[in-house]
């Protein structure tokens, strides 16, 4: 059983008339954005997760999302590259590079590698296609994300793999010379992991790289389904997978009881689903970002903001409570879902920096230890 | 369509579905409106057009003025109704993408009556036709925005009688991209149809079958 923080470095000082506004992400102005306090909180945030790492947490995430309030990291390698002088254990986990997004995926094969070699090896390489409304951030057209996903992988782990030079010719990506120095410092390469929503595409072949599966952002009881699938895939395919191959990313809110801990969370998780995700369903899903018939599907699905704060507890969408309790609940959630990776998100939204470290700190003693112990 | 039929009474009319759109299927290898204008003139051939009347709307009329663009010779005439496809700075086309469909449909009509029709539920069948429909139109028009930037160099190539209809209001490609395409197309002659938006055919028959009538007659 492994445990990760994940920060997704929120930009929490949104307009005063933001709830007039139908998006935090493509067309919410960056006046908004202002440097100095922009300063003051990369560093904190930054601080945030060594301070996990001192805490005893097997690695840290960061991410790539672009143009919006939810998340401050355009460029996860440049966070990975700020930590990876300081930490001088536990993981990075690159959750992930959006590389369907990159017009030239052999830098990231060029980044990783640099950071898995300046790290010795403690790079987690996690790749995403990024999440519809960067299709509209990035002018990118949405019908070639799966395809320009799956060629940019390919050329990726290809670079990392075999001896250059070599010719790659793919219908989005051509190269002459594939042949980037460095190379990874882990052999094959850093683990590859695949962060999702769940669609059906995902899952099969995810399985059949045997690649661990992280779930987002989701109830209970899809992740269980969607996780029961990535099995059945792993069964058809010949294999059983291990725990370690399935990952679940949470908000988690402790608190010293149970009723502060939902008096304190409410704001925080509200501000997550409600102002950071915020944005219409044109936004989310833009054509052919899905297959016609998974469009056609998620066109029945609610939208974050029809769930109370109610819903998103529970629905377990989110775990919150005084350690006790979200101890109890971690163990058994973990053991149904048979996961044996977890993502915690323990600053969420509007959460103060002492508020983030106290959640850290309640997680890693009162939580980690009794959940390893049960392995 | 009213329109198709009247005009249909004099004519012999053929109005495919494109590929990626009703009923035709899109293939994998359809990516710009330059293969569009091979898969017409494959049809042009399969039907035995020789020389035959174009009119395009919208998407229709960016790949109407690209097929003239290499195949004038194919064309008694030109007819292009509120097109895409040619880039005007000062006027850029509407970013359909960035709306919902209702927004999309809303944005193609002056009077907002003539929306209603086309925002009725669909049942499974019909959404995943306009899904088919919607992905299409990203395919080709995503970024460049609905338009080919090279086209304003390759108009002079179109050397018969062309017709610009333009509704006044259209939102979607506003009227000064009208004026664009008349006066970078040697033999154009630009019809504006008041109260209108960008699909004169749906929402202007009449004014829209005369002026192409009128400019048939002379031709």
């Amino acid at each position: 059983m492994q445990f990760y923080f994940f920060h997704l470095m929120p930009w929490p000082t949104l307009p005063d008339d933001f709830d007039q506004r139908h998006a935090a992400w493509v067309d919410l102005s960056n006046r908004y954005f202002d440097p100095v306090a922009g300063h003051a909180l990369y560093n904190r945030y930054l601080d945030e997760l060594e301070y996990a790492i001192q805490l005893g947490f097997d690695g840290v995430c960061v991410n790539e999302h672009h143009q919006n309030a939810y998340g401050l990291m355009p460029a996860p390698n440049i966070m990975a590259a700020a930590l990876s002088r300081r930490l001088t254990r536990g993981k990075i986990a690159l959750v992930g590079n959006a590389i369907s997004l990159r017009d030239n995926p052999l830098r990231v094969a060029e980044e990783v590698a640099m950071l898995d070699v300046i790290t010795g090896g403690r790079i987690i390489s996690a790749f995403v296609r990024g999440i519809g409304a960067e299709y509209h951030s990035m002018s990118l057209n949405p019908t070639y994300s799966r395809e320009r996903f799956d060629e940019a992988h390919d050329l990726i782990i290809r670079a990392w793999t075999e001896p250059g030079p070599f010719r790659f010719e793919g219908k989005h990506y051509r190269f002459r010379y594939v042949n980037p120095w460095p190379r990874p410092f882990q052999s094959p390469h850093p683990p590859i992991w695949i962060p999702s929503q769940g669609s059906a595409e995902t899952i099969e072949w995810a399985a059949a790289k045997r690649y661990p599966f992280i779930l987002v952002y989701s109830s209970l009881a899809t992740i269980k389904a969607r996780m029961d699938g990535y099995r059945a895939a792993c069964e058809r395919l010949g294999y059983r997978p291990d725990p370690e191959q399935l990952g679940w990313m949470c908000p988690v809110y402790l608190a010293d009881s149970e009723a502060k801990a939902h008096e304190a969370a409410r704001q925080h998780i509200l501000w997550l689903f409600h102002k950071g995700l915020k944005m219409p369903q044109h936004y989310f899903f833009p054509p052919g970002y899905l297959t016609e018939t998974s469009q056609f599907l998620v066109g029945t699905r609610r939208h974050f903001s029809e769930y109370t704060y109610e819903d998103f507890v529970k629905e377990g969408w989110v775990l919150v409570g005084d350690p006790k309790s979200v101890r109890d609940q971690l163990k058994q959630h973990l053991r149904q879902l048979g996961a044996g990776l977890f993502l915690a998100l323990l600053q969420i939204g509007t959460m103060s920096h002492w508020e983030t470290v106290r959640n850290l700190e309640l997680f890693a003693q009162e939580v980690i230890p009794a959940v390893k112990s049960q392995d | 369509m009213p329109a198709l039929e009247r005009l249909a009474a004099r004519y012999r009319v053929i109005a495919p579905d494109l590929l990626g759109f009703g009923e035709s299927d899109r293939p994998d290898w359809l990516d710009t409106t330059t293969d569009y204008v091979y898969h017409l003139l494959d049809l042009w051939d399969a039907l035995d057009l020789g020389q035959a009347h174009l009119v395009g709307v919208s998407l229709g009329g960016w790949i109407a003025a690209e097929f003239a663009t290499v195949a004038s010779h194919r064309l008694r005439s030109l007819t292009l109704v509120d097109a895409l496809g040619l880039e005007v700075s000062s006027a850029p086309i509407l970013d359909l993408f960035a709306l919902s469909f209702e927004e999309q449909v809303r944005a193609m009509f002056f009077h907002p009556a003539q929306a209603e029709p086309y925002l009725q539920p669909l049942d499974r069948e019909g959404q995943l036709r306009r899904l088919k429909g919607q992905v299409t139109a990203a395919r080709v028009g995503w970024n460049p925005l609905l338009v080919n930037p090279k086209l304003r160099l390759r108009l002079h190539h179109i050397g018969v009688p062309t017709l610009v209809i333009w509704g006044a209001q259209d939102r979607v490609a506003p009227v000064e991209v009208a004026e664009a395409w008349h006066s970078a197309i040697a033999q154009a002659r630009v019809a504006i149809l008041p109260e209108c938006g960008h699909l004169p055919p749906i929402e202007q028959p009449e004014g829209f079958c005369g002026a192409v009538e009128e400019f048939l007659a002379t031709v």
